[in-house]
């Protein structure tokens, strides 16, 4: 009885695991899917199995013996060669030739079940290839009454014969769709890490700017504004925790009272003051304006609040000056929330779309990849996979500097809510 | 060595000050500046606010007529109602099945906070793949497991009912993490003997937490909701990345209450907002920031008072 219970409770925590992790998870799926499929419920590459992949010692399980591996290979190549998938009827004349004897029934039909009848596109039926390719119903439907007409039919040939023909208004199948469904149909890659490489290195939203440009530029704000944060929160934090000064409680009451406006608020405004000041597309604006964090403030100041006073009066007697105390005393004690506020800045920063969105114009070589994963999203709303890639380049940073990093995280996010 | 105190004081307190002031303080007065003007919509891009015309309260007048503001208002508190209640029981429920050892606790907490922490732009674009019609994940799921097939054409944000909880539930499901790491922090903080003390007393569990473990709890619920609050009001990214910077599909007013206007089903006072602003009215759109932080601080207040007036 209590085992069935700790094993309902694993059982219960397992499926909020996966129902959390979705999104993540399903991002990463759909970012490695062969471009064009994203669309598609297609897990498993074995369904898609191609003859463009045969192996010897594949064909040999199913009793066709070939001696010489270069040969199939060669064979194949040719068999291919005009890009178009070819028919049963070709592949079984030419393992005949290879083999040097024609194949018996048995032979064919294990052939057909291994490699399915999909490898010859001519048998598809509509309904077939909406299932298997990234189409509607209504093209795949499109295609079977142009092969009733013409009798056969070549993958990449014939489509753009279809899009100019048929919907010379709109161009239905773009060059990239093709050819992931030749790569679908010719071999049985399903998975590929392809849409990394081009959405970091050949893809470019803009001339001369690539994905990569706008990590750098990402990076940059993000870390400027962390570190600046650090040092702005800890000389203020210092002075708050152990001086005394004209206007402290004041201050104080101001820079509470300020949280409780909504950040929507300030956009106006802020954009206004950093328009007028010039500061449109530059990385300044992206950083400046949020490294006064009264979070941070309130962090160092508590953490520094509990350093003994007698450190700092030894320091003091010893001849430190004021500047001094930061390096001998503060930033040893303090590392722990350092880290802590370094890491929670970056991360908000890193996430800031709407303002570095606003203080960017279209064209700027500041674009930072929030900015452009939001523009990239407007042209290629078809394209999941290069989207999810993407999305990838810029969430996975952030997962293995949780991973690493993560009792900083949970440090940071419950000292604001302790004392409230 | 006061006045010398003082003086270091400020001197190390100066960035901080100087950043505030420009970036934090003076925006709250120059956006009812630029509230009482009217930015001329043509005018160079590094100097949009050179040219301002005075125009009073007109702006504050036009909102107040603005069927598409009131709307918006009537979304964000409709968002924050199926938001913050679904955060808060999902994050407590989080708390205490895992409020106690067991093996792999860590591995678990790991996961339901992580989302917490990744960006909000991209998560939306993530849930908008689920989402989508014919092929998105949830869709096929209700299709296949529950034979449900109401989501087969619109999917669940082109749904003008269902595009707004569906974006509630994707941001349940983002944020719960932090609340969940909260209440734990809470939950650790009750001292044992105050258990063992109903334990003698003879209460039993639905006694003990209604009596000792949700007064303690209060508090963090008052955080919870006061940032709950804040953030329906900042909601703006969410809502960019799941309806394609749209403000989703639109209702159409048969009830005569909004003039029959179309109404955006997820456009949130904070997109709408956005909207106003990058469509140029800033004057516009910083009334209806004014607008919208006199709300927030009402609600807030009332927050305040109402729960912890409770407690005592």
């Amino acid at each position: 009885m209590k085992f069935l219970k700790v094993f309902l409770f694993y059982i219960a925590l397992i499926i909020l695991v996966i129902i959390f992790s979705t999104p993540l998870i399903w991002m990463i799926t759909t970012s490695l899917k062969v471009s064009g499929t994203g669309d598609k419920h297609i897990y498993f590459p074995q369904k898609l199995l191609s003859f463009y992949d045969a192996k010897q010692a594949d064909l040999q399980k199913i009793n066709i013996l070939i001696h010489s591996n270069e040969a199939l290979q060669q064979s194949i190549q040719s068999l291919y060669k005009n890009q178009s998938v070819p028919s049963i009827n070709k592949i079984v004349t030419t393992l005949s030739t290879l083999t040097k004897k024609p194949l018996n029934n048995k032979q064919i039909k294990a052939l057909k079940s291994k490699y399915s009848n999909r490898f010859d596109i001519n048998k598809l039926n509509s309904n077939q290839f909406h299932k298997l390719l990234p189409m509607t119903l209504k093209d795949a439907i499109s295609i079977e009454i142009y092969r009733s007409k013409n009798g056969n039919f070549d993958l990449p040939e014939d489509l753009i014969k279809i899009t100019s023909h048929q919907h010379s208004q709109q161009k239905r199948f773009t060059r990239l769709q093709v050819s992931s469904w030749k790569k679908l149909l010719f071999s049985n890659t399903l998975y590929t890490t392809g849409n990394f490489n081009k959405v970091l290195f050949e893809f470019e939203p803009r001339d001369n700017f690539t994905l990569v440009d706008a990590f750098i530029n990402s990076t940059i704000v993000a870390v400027g504004t962390a570190l600046l944060t650090v040092i702005i929160s800890l000389l203020g934090g210092y002075v708050f925790a152990k001086k005394t000064f004209y206007g402290k409680d004041l201050l104080w009451a101001i820079f509470w009272s300020s949280m409780l406006i909504p950040g929507m608020m300030f956009i106006v405004p802020q954009y206004a003051i950093i328009s007028r000041i010039g500061g449109i597309n530059t990385y300044s604006a992206m950083i400046i304006p949020h490294c006064a964090s009264i979070f941070g403030l309130y962090l160092m100041r508590q953490y520094i609040e509990e350093i003994p006073h007698s450190l700092f009066e030894a320091a003091y007697m010893d001849g430190a000056r004021e500047i001094d105390l930061f390096s001998i005393i503060i930033i040893p004690l303090t590392k722990p929330i350092i880290a802590t506020l370094f890491l929670m800045t970056f991360l908000s920063q890193w996430s800031n779309f709407l303002w570095q969105l606003i203080v960017n114009t279209s064209d700027s070589p500041y674009s930072t990849l929030p900015v452009i994963l939001g523009s990239f999203k407007g042209q290629y709303v078809s394209d999941w996979t290069l989207l999810m890639a993407g999305s990838s380049v810029m969430l996975i940073p952030i997962v293995l500097l949780f991973l690493m990093a993560q009792k900083h995280f949970v440090a940071g996010m419950t000292a604001g809510a302790v004392k409230e | 060595m006061n006045s010398n105190s003082n003086k270091t004081s400020y001197l190390f307190l100066s960035p901080f000050l100087v950043i505030f002031f420009i970036f934090l303080f003076v925006p709250v007065l120059y956006s009812f500046w630029i509230s009482l003007h009217e930015v001329s919509p043509y005018t160079d891009l590094f100097n949009i606010f050179g040219d301002m015309k005075f125009v009073g309260l007109k702006h504050y007048q036009a909102l107040i007529h603005d069927q598409q503001f009131i709307w918006s208002l009537v979304l964000t508190i409709i968002y924050a109602l199926l938001y913050i209640p679904g955060m808060i029981v999902v994050s407590l429920s989080l708390a205490l099945l895992l409020n106690k050892d067991f093996f792999a606790k860590v591995f678990f907490r790991s996961a339901f906070f992580l989302p917490n922490v990744l960006d909000m732009l991209v998560v939306g674009f993530i849930w908008q793949l689920i989402y989508s019609p014919k092929f998105g994940l949830l869709t096929s799921f209700l299709e296949k497991v529950f034979n449900i097939h109401y989501f087969h054409e619109t999917g669940f944000l082109e749904n003008p009912w269902v595009a707004l909880p569906a974006i509630a539930f994707a941001m349940v499901l983002k944020g719960s993490g932090f609340g969940m790491i909260l209440f734990m922090a809470s939950l650790n903080n009750i001292s044992p003997s105050l258990y063992e003390a109903a334990s003698i007393d003879g209460a039993n569990k639905k006694q003990t937490f209604i009596n000792i473990t949700a007064p303690h709890l209060k508090p963090t619920i008052l955080f919870l909701v006061v940032t709950g609050i804040m953030a329906t009001l900042n909601g703006f990214t969410e809502v960019y990345a799941m309806t394609n910077a749209s403000g989703g599909p639109y209702f159409a007013d048969t009830t005569g209450i909004f003039n029959g206007e179309t109404l955006g089903a997820t456009k949130i006072s904070g997109f709408y907002l956005w909207q106003k602003f990058s469509a140029g009215q800033y004057g516009y759109a910083a009334a209806m920031s004014y607008l919208l932080l006199l709300f927030a601080l009402f609600i807030s207040y009332f927050n305040v008072k109402f729960l912890s007036g409770e407690s005592k």
